[in-house]
């Protein structure tokens, strides 16, 4: 099995779980029938279709063995993790630290998943654009947020 | 006709105002910037915005993102001509064959005639918005739930088959997003499904949060280390290298022309949009021209009848947007958000009770465009030196307007957290290669799909038939077939002619 070939099984796979996910949900409330529907037959009629579409998609992967142009390629795990936990970090403080500490965290964080940068350069980025945020949000914007706070 | 002209004096009245034409200005310039800068859409440019609109009019809410919307494209061009990187996904076919003009010194004048195609597109586009919006909200004021049901499903079809790359990935795509429309309350019963325990999900998903982050993260993480700085030297493209010279012409205006009409076409049909009428057109000056050859190879006809084709789409897409309610794009389906955040509901109504709205709309699209030549062809070289502004700068800033822009819209941890849900989605989508511009259009139609097509059940006693037994329904839902038998006739096609090459290398051997 190709790469590619494998791409497509996988999200055959992917499609038909979100299937399942959505039958499995519907089946939880009423159904009632098309003259009165339930709260559950619209999303078990999206469920099934997923379902078919996903064994569809799993069944092209194996027969049409097309040529795609483009493999996927799969970003860094470095990058992605830095970057989720940028804005985990930016969740959790902005409303116990306020803008400034919470912004500051997470573009640092961030400008770690660039190597070709010095730690200078992320050092400027670090305070140069939460200043910007609060001039352009907090100033600019009037945006309801306290620049400092501490509320742990 | 009388009308016509009181309707484009209202028009007047309000685009000419000092704040909306401020508005106008600051959107087409904010377009063009986003347009041209890497790895921003005009989607995202939209959706951090949006929250800052809220204080607004409605009226200069829109033209302001309006302006952002077709400045994107501009800018999007203008990345494609001198660097070969779409700046938005319609500014693709720019690359084809303005990127080897610029590389044969004649970026310049690649650049001008985007300038006057896109001009030409806009104005055609936004005169045909003005004559046929009010019929066909007219017309529409007689559909019923079945027929806005099966118009629902003809715009998703499209999206589907007819703007991805692959149908099937593109129809799980918008199941999908029909799907997270449903999460929270049903208005029917009450009952709050597919929220998984969050509560505060009772409203629905909220929107910014989604779009940011299933289109804005990926394309961070994707980009982050990765793109490196461009030099292009901006001395190279003056006014005076913009000048064409009269071949450039005889062979222009034709192509921009036939651009306009597919375009405005194309723009018009729900769920299509600018990258598919770019497309066409660009296939229909190689297929007419006497000498197809020198395509690919900087064929000034191949920039300007996609460039006249995408602007043309982009003004006409407003069309089904604001008389039907269904969005032409996944930028548009932003748009429609944004109306209901502004108490607007969307549909037929909306020409009738908001007149100054609609006509203001339109008529900012004349001062927009004419910004954007003022800001395009004398002012280029600022954007030029824009293009070489290093992604690693750029893109802490990124992370830190996505934060703040979902944070600020309801003041929500829980958005953030819903912001990160989707990012991670949005790189699991993005490695199994399905695209995430369906998923959002599907969200934003899902509820209204629902609701019609319980309606229409309702109506007829639960008899499916009368799907097709009204006339508008059925024509509708006769448009989605013809586009799947369409799609599967290309699919098939596409795959005898892989076959056959396959045999035929086989025969070589």
């Amino acid at each position: 099995m190709t790469k590619l070939n494998k791409i497509d099984t996988l999200a055959g796979i992917f499609v038909i779980l979100i299937g399942f996910l959505a039958i499995y949900e519907a089946l939880y409330f009423d159904i009632g029938t098309a003259r009165r529907m339930g709260p559950g037959y619209f999303p078990l009629h999206i469920g099934i279709l997923l379902l078919v579409i996903g064994v569809g998609l799993t069944v092209e992967g194996h027969w049409m063995r097309q040529k795609s142009e483009a493999g996927a390629n799969l970003p860094s795990l470095r990058g992605l993790l830095l970057i989720l936990a940028a804005v985990i970090c930016f969740a959790l403080m902005i409303q116990r630290f306020g803008l400034v500490p919470a912004t500051a965290t997470a573009v640092f964080l961030g400008t770690l998943a660039d190597r070709s940068t010095s730690i200078r350069q992320k050092l400027i980025l670090t305070v140069a654009v939460p200043i910007v945020c609060v001039v352009i949000f907090k100033f600019g914007l009037g945006m309801h947020v306290d620049i400092v706070r501490w509320r742990p | 006709m009388n009308d016509l002209f009181s309707n484009l004096a209202l028009g007047f009245e309000v685009a000419f105002s000092i704040k909306a034409l401020w508005y106008c200005f600051f959107g087409v310039l904010l377009g063009t910037f986003v347009g041209v800068l890497p790895g921003v859409g005009a989607l995202a440019a939209i959706a951090l915005l949006l929250p800052l609109t809220f204080g607004m009019e409605a009226t200069h809410a829109l033209i302001m993102l309006a302006g952002i919307y077709y400045g994107s494209n501009y800018g999007g061009s203008t990345a494609s001509i001198l660097l070969n990187l779409p700046g938005s996904p319609s500014s693709a076919v720019a690359c084809l064959d303005g990127y080897p003009m610029s590389r044969q010194g004649r970026g310049g004048i690649a650049l001008l005639m985007t300038a006057i195609a896109s001009f030409i597109g806009s104005i055609v586009g936004m005169i045909i918005m003005g004559l046929f919006s009010p019929p066909l909200a007219n017309l529409a004021m007689s559909f019923s739930a079945p027929d806005y049901f099966a118009l629902m499903v003809l715009g998703l079809v499209a999206a589907a088959l007819l703007s991805s790359g692959s149908p099937l990935r593109g129809l799980a795509m918008i199941g999908l997003g029909v799907l997270l429309g449903l999460v929270g309350r049903d208005i029917h019963s009450g009952l709050l499904r597919f929220s998984y325990g969050v509560d505060e999900l009772y409203e629905g998903l909220p929107l910014v949060a989604v779009a940011l982050g299933i289109f804005g993260l990926p394309e961070v993480i994707r980009n982050a280390g990765w793109i490196k700085a461009r030099h292009i030297n901006a001395k190279d493209i003056t006014l005076r290298s913009m000048i064409p010279t009269r071949d450039d012409w005889r062979r222009s205006w034709g192509a921009m022309f036939r651009g306009t009409g597919l375009g405005s076409f194309f723009g018009a049909l729900p769920g299509t949009g600018g990258l598919l009428a770019a497309f066409m057109s660009y296939s229909t000056e190689k297929r007419i021209n006497k000498d197809p050859s020198r395509f690919g190879k900087g064929a000034i006809e191949g920039v300007a009848g996609p460039e006249a084709a995408n602007n043309a789409a982009v003004q006409t897409a407003f069309i089904p947007t604001l008389t039907l309610g269904i969005p032409g794009d996944v930028v548009m389906a932003i748009m429609l958000g944004a109306l209901v955040i502004h108490g607007i509901q969307p549909g037929a109504a909306v020409i009738t009770s908001h007149p100054d709205l609609f006509w203001g709309l339109l008529v900012s699209f004349l001062f927009g465009n004419i910004f954007l030549i003022i800001l395009n062809v004398p002012l280029i070289g600022l954007w030029v030196r824009m293009l070489s502004i290093p992604y690693s700068v750029l893109y802490p800033f990124i992370i830190a307007f996505i934060c703040i822009g979902v944070y600020s819209v309801n003041s929500s941890v829980t958005d953030l957290y819903v912001l990160l849900f989707f990012g991670v989605l949005g790189c699991i989508m993005a490695y199994l290669r399905f695209e995430p511009a369906p998923l959002i259009l599907g969200l934003i139609l899902g509820p209204m799909l629902e609701v019609n097509m319980r309606r229409a059940l309702t109506m007829s006693r639960g008899d499916y038939t009368v799907f097709i037994s009204r006339p508008i329904s059925a024509l509708f839902l006769g448009a989605a077939l013809l586009i799947v038998m369409w799609t599967l006739w290309s699919v098939y096609r596409r795959h005898r002619a892989a076959r056959l090459e396959r045999d035929a290398a086989e025969l070589r051997r």
